[in-house]
């Protein structure tokens, strides 16, 4: 599992409320899964308000990541690991939209 | 691993340490489930844990302490666990730290809500079913010390 720093990641949105953040994912992604709070996501422990969202789209995982004093970040990482154990270990909530 | 033999635990998440109130408060809290038999981890980032152990030099009240996101991990894997988390919270990802702490251990959970915005998100944790108490805490610490006086009386009277 790797750390998020030392990996290519893009921050899609940055200090925002954790209901932005699902409000975001939740209708900005097909492919769509939950959480639970303290979900292993790389080196990181998701912190979050259930339904915690996390998107997949084609390799990039999209997810929340939060931090006390800057709020809620919404990052996308390149990593088919990561969104194979997604797949085996969270909850599907939304079928994939045929592109 | 637990993090003590047979003593109630309790665990103190604290939030990011920019509004004044929370150090003091913490160490209040901690004095008072001390007092109570209780054994205290005060988890925090590492400004926070600077304050609360620069503000007691001779670690008379904070005795343990551990890295919040380590905390979060420990929490998750079920290394650790507790009887009574508090969460300080005066910003929206304290919410989230506090519905996250609740999904996570065993035993009870609060919010201590302070800061400008501490009646809003008092009711953000009320709609998500999170119990807390809260007060317009800014930079005096006395609206919010008889709640957490009353707040530590009910859970060691609880646990009796």
């Amino acid at each position: 599992m790797g750390c998020i720093n030392e990996m290519k990641y893009e921050v899609l949105l940055s200090k925002i409320t954790f209901r932005e953040c699902a409000a975001y994912l939740s209708s900005n992604y097909s492919e769509l899964y939950t959480v639970q709070p303290g979900y292993r996501m790389f080196d990181v422990f998701i912190i979050g308000v259930p339904p915690i969202y996390v998107g997949v789209d084609g390799d990039n995982i999209i997810f929340p990541y939060t931090k006390p004093c800057h709020g809620t970040f919404v990052l996308r990482i390149n990593s088919p690991e990561e969104i194979e154990r997604l797949k085996r270990t969270a909850s599907k909530v939304k079928k994939s939209r045929a592109k | 691993m637990d993090i003590t033999n047979g003593t109630p635990k309790a665990i103190i998440l604290l939030g990011c340490p920019e509004v004044p109130v929370q150090t003091s408060l913490a160490i209040y809290l901690t004095d008072l489930l001390n007092k109570s038999g209780v054994h205290v981890r005060i988890a925090g980032n590492k400004a926070a844990l600077e304050l609360v152990s620069t503000a007691d030099p001779a670690g008379y009240y904070v005795r343990d302490t551990a890295d919040l996101d380590a905390t979060i991990g420990a929490l998750a894997s079920k290394e650790v666990d507790c009887d009574i988390c508090y969460v300080f919270i005066h910003n929206d990802a304290g919410v989230s730290y506090l519905a996250t702490a609740s999904a996570l251990v065993s035993g009870e959970c609060a919010g201590i809500i302070f800061g400008n915005s501490a009646q809003s998100l008092g009711e953000q944790c009320d709609n998500l079913g999170l119990a807390n108490i809260r007060a317009r805490a800014v930079h005096n610490p006395r609206p919010l010390k008889s709640r957490i006086l009353s707040e530590v009386e009910r859970w060691v009277a609880s646990t009796k």
